[in-house]
């Protein structure tokens, strides 16, 4: 053959991630552009951190408190983020609280929670299934 | 400003040109499934009455619309990105995530086309097999099947690949024993049935069968020694050995073009696949592609519009490298240590080997001939033959038959130079590799217009240009064959 086999990708979470990280890319780019196809996009990453959590075995990891996660997730360099699922339980809470207040108008993102956000899911469209 | 360090900036640009061909793969992967369901769609209509098959054609074609809106909806941050306009660095990172997301859906959707009916394959696929492979050449049959259990040419592979319980595995052994060496098959992609350019990854499987129960790479291994059949059958050394073997009778038949289609579809894969086995049965796919340039080297066959490929492909392996958790990462390179120096050891043995065989080889003659191809096909031509006489010479000539009133002989001497030779098959794909690696980036700029243009994104657009080129070298292939049997008389 002419390749080992390759990694199998999860439909499913590719599609949510998809969808959720055109409304994050969409409001990096214009905070005001809040339209419903955006509200639905969100609505998708909160499924999808919810799915996720039933989907990982729980994972062996130190939780990280408060708003640690994101903030390590912003600084974490570009080209490290297809790194397997680390720290995954935390990184989906915090991301999943992130976008519930986004939803419910109650929070604005703070400089670098979007870029966090992003990279968790880029992380998670990169490894899953692998 | 301080300007950036050269070494950032080289590494900037080479991402820039990988997240380039990860758009490429989606928008390509994206229109040829809708292509082939459309196809279906026809079958079906046409007076298949199983009304299952609407009901696996329909949620699958609604889904992939969904990610032609995807990229849609994207379009304007993929036209500014195609342009080099400044993206903020969430919608730089957030691009390349969404990319990789169609990509996956696609390729996951790719295995449900096992549910439909299934095509055959394109009859040019045989021209082509038959004109690489010559007298080596024996018959063998090429099915089309989903991602998973393509470009596998023993039943064996596909079960293995199939992941299925090991209980099973051996069942179905048990089952085909005495069966499964019948003979090869040779398996393609659904995706790529009207797409010659991926074709050159059959060479490679084509190459196993001319190492039938991997006797080459045993003896290669082994030389006269005596080694249980057990042992060798199992031994990772004579696995690697046949990859590599069938990695140059690819690079022999078809040249630099047989590692590119195999590259794409590594790239955009998300991640690397965890070693599970301590010996796997494959090199890391940066130790066959070193030995592959090295191979071409001896041969003296040159890599000039391809190296920005296989530069990409290193770039794209080391990234993912890098973002393995450190056991992994460590055992990836030892891995990739050992299997190299062990194979560096025997690829003048594996040289030696594909080179006794009776195949049609690509040398830097058949390069030169593709890029007079390439010029063909950028003018939309198809490009079955090339002229033995340059047309500058041919101009000049027919002036010279104006100038000195010729006679009707010296008239006919000077037309026969209009002759034609038919190109070869290897010939025929290189230059559409050729093509479409030096035009795909302004097509994209196409089917993503710039802000404020008239035009709407609209994946289509690429889909014409992919069927445009398919189109083109199909119809080379089979007008070759003919001329080549005009030419036999």
């Amino acid at each position: 053959m002419a390749a080992a086999a390759a990694p199998r990708n999860d439909v499913y979470f590719s599609i949510l991630s998809g969808r959720v990280l055109t409304a994050l890319a969409d409001l990096a780019a214009d905070p005001s552009a809040w339209n419903e196809r955006i509200q639905k996009d969100l609505e998708s990453g909160v499924e999808y951190c919810q799915a996720i959590r039933a989907y990982q075995p729980a994972p062996d990891v130190v939780r990280v408190g408060g708003q640690q996660a994101l903030r390590r997730l912003a600084t974490q360099p570009d080209d490290n983020l297809d790194s397997p699922v680390q720290r995954l339980a935390s990184d989906c809470d915090e991301v999943e609280d992130l976008l519930r207040g986004m939803l419910a108008k109650s929070r604005e993102p703070r400089p670098g929670e979007l870029l966090a956000a992003i990279k968790f899911f880029v992380k998670n469209v990169g490894s899953l299934g692998s | 400003m301080m300007a950036k360090p050269e070494s950032q900036e080289s590494n900037e640009a080479l991402e820039h040109r990988r997240v380039l061909y990860l758009l490429g793969e989606a928008v390509e992967k994206l229109v040829r499934l809708r292509q082939v369901l459309a196809r279906q769609r026809v079958f079906v209509e046409a007076g298949n009455e199983k009304p299952e098959y609407p009901s696996v054609i329909d949620p699958l074609s609604k889904a992939l619309e969904k990610q032609s809106q995807r990229l849609a909806i994207n379009s304007a941050r993929i036209a500014s990105f195609l342009r080099r306009q400044p993206l903020s660095e969430e919608e730089r990172v957030a691009l390349r995530g969404i990319l990789q997301s169609v990509i996956n859906v696609v390729l996951g959707f790719h295995e449900a086309l096992i549910l439909l009916p299934r095509e055959t394959v394109e009859p040019q696929v045989f021209r082509v097999l038959r004109d690489c492979f010559k007298e080596e050449w024996k018959p063998t049959p090429v099915i089309m099947t989903n991602a998973l259990t393509s470009y596998e040419y023993r039943i064996e592979d596909v079960l293995v690949n199939l992941d299925i319980g090991q209980g099973e595995l051996e069942e179905w052994t048990r089952l085909l024993r005495g069966f499964t060496r019948g003979g090869s098959i040779l398996a393609q992609a659904f995706l790529d049935r009207d797409n010659p350019l991926a074709w050159a990854v059959l060479s490679h499987e084509y190459g196993h069968a001319l190492d039938p129960d991997k006797g080459v790479s045993k003896k290669i291994v082994y030389g006269d020694g005596e080694v249980e059949k057990e042992i060798a059958d199992g031994d990772p050394k004579v696995k690697w050995v046949s990859e590599i073997f069938a990695d140059f009778v690819a690079a022999r038949v078809f040249g630099p073009a047989s590692q590119v289609p195999i590259l794409l579809l590594e790239m955009s894969r998300p991640s690397l696949m965890k070693i599970r086995d301590e010996a796997p049965s494959h090199p890391p796919t940066t130790v066959r592609l070193g030995l592959v340039r090295e191979y071409l080297k001896e041969l003296n066959v040159g890599t000039g519009g391809f190296e920005e490929v296989f530069e990409m492909y290193n770039f794209d392996y080391a990234r993912k490298v890098s973002a393995l958790e450190e056991p992994e990462r460590s055992k990836r390179k030892e891995l990739g240590e050992a299997v190299g120096k062990f194979l560096q050891s025997h690829i003048a043995a594996v040289a030696a080997k594909v080179g006794s065989l009776k195949l049609c080889p690509f040398g830097n003659q058949q390069l030169d001939h593709a890029r007079e191809l390439q010029k063909q096909l950028q003018s939309d031509l198809p490009v079955s033959s090339l002229r033995q006489t340059p047309i500058d010479r041919m101009l000049a000539e027919l002036n010279s038959l104006v100038e000195s009133k010729a006679d009707r002989e010296r008239v006919y001497e000077v037309l026969s130079g209009f002759n034609e030779v038919p190109a070869t098959s290897a010939e025929i794909l290189t230059a559409g590799w050729l093509y479409k690696l030096g035009s795909f980036e302004e097509r994209l700029k196409q089917t993503f217009p710039e802000a404020g243009s008239k035009r709407e994104a609209d994946v289509d657009e690429y889909g014409k240009y992919l069927a445009r080129t398919d189109e083109l070298l199909l119809r080379s292939i089979e007008l070759t064959a003919v001329h080549a049997e005009i030419m036999r008389g």
